[in-house]
């Protein structure tokens, strides 16, 4: 993990979010569109894009492809993946405790 | 039902498709800027055109991936990749953050570029050819290509806008009055080098007035087409 890989896209963030468990990219989509209240929804380039890129930065791998039955191809994070969302998750709440200063002065 | 359009803007052409498909005609397949359409319901798809990896083919994972999604690869050529999907599954887009548009204009930028640099090398060729030789046809052929290299080098400026604004609005340093207009070359231009392309290619079959008349008017457009772009700013 380097410095750069922080801060993580709003997309990225939700990607490894809506794989913790096994899921495709449809129900990527789906998952990210329900945990933001259709806020975020992920275009399919947008995700395409993604999901490579992740693949080759081994945050995320591949959980199991059924050929035989064309079963949707499913992802599922690493613990690599696990490590950088960690991080990333430290980084936010910094951010978070650090946002309480505003209050402290209008008091 | 076929028509014909020259395409080079994947925004126009979008929206072209969808403007065609809400008027019930679902476009299925293309061939060299020939688009062929079926009848459909009126606004049964969102059409999107997508930048691929390789040409005239996409990988099995991109493949599977468009499936999965509910998406229908209509038809691939060259780079581009036409989709489309049912309007009734939703709203159809391809690029829905600032980083990946970016990425995407970035690749389509890159491929105008190299094209341009080829038009250019293969332009000047024939321009050796015809002014050196005396063959009119490399004469012809490089006023065509003059034409098609002044249409890129448009595309190359329109996109570098596109990105710059993407890139600006990523910045949060958009609508601060820096709003630039790109100054693009006059279609005039390209109109007149095409014309007088076509007197060259046909001045033996044409008689010398015709000739020199369509010549002098494809020589006015093109100081029109000059003039236009020294003055749009």
């Amino acid at each position: 993990m380097t410095e750069k890989d922080n801060p993580l896209t709003e997309a990225v963030y939700y990607i490894l979010l809506a794989v913790r468990k096994p899921n495709h990219g449809y129900g990527i989509i789906q998952e990210v569109e329900r945990l933001t209240k259709g806020r975020v929804v992920l275009g399919a380039g947008t995700l395409y894009g993604a999901i490579q890129t992740l693949e080759k930065r081994k945050w995320i791998a591949i959980y199991s492809v059924d050929t035989q039955s064309r079963k949707k191809k499913e992802y599922i994070i690493t613990d690599l993946g696990r490590e950088v969302f960690e991080a990333e998750r430290v980084r936010l709440e910094e951010l978070l405790s650090n946002a309480e200063l505003m209050e402290e002065i209008k008091k | 039902m076929i028509q014909f359009r020259l395409y080079f803007d994947k925004d126009a052409e979008t929206q072209w498709l969808n403007h065609m498909s809400a008027q019930g005609w679902a476009m299925k397949r293309f061939f060299a800027g020939f688009y062929s359409f079926e009848k459909s319901g009126k606004g049964e798809y969102t059409y999107q055109v997508d930048f691929g990896d390789r040409m005239f083919k996409v990988s099995d994972a991109y493949r599977e991936f468009m499936q999965d999604t509910g998406i229908e690869i209509v038809q691939t050529w060259g780079y581009w990749v036409i989709l489309r999907r049912k309007a009734s599954d939703g709203k159809f887009e391809l690029y829905t953050d600032v980083d990946s548009s970016i990425r995407h204009y970035t690749k389509i930028r890159r491929m105008f570029e190299a094209v341009t640099i080829i038009e250019l090398i293969c332009m000047l060729v024939e321009l050796y050819i015809g002014l050196v030789t005396g063959v009119e046809a490399g004469l012809a052929c490089a006023l065509i290509l003059a034409a098609i290299l002044i249409t890129c080098v448009n595309q190359v400026r329109k996109l570098n806008n596109t990105i710059e604004q993407l890139q600006a609005r990523m910045e949060g340093t958009e609508d601060m009055g820096t709003k630039k207009r790109c100054r693009n070359i006059s279609g005039f231009m390209a109109a007149g080098l095409l014309i007088n392309s076509c007197v060259l290619m046909l001045s033996e079959s044409i008689s010398r007035n015709i000739k020199i008349s369509v010549q002098l008017a494809a020589i006015i457009l093109m100081l029109v087409g000059l003039v236009q772009t020294c003055r749009r700013k």
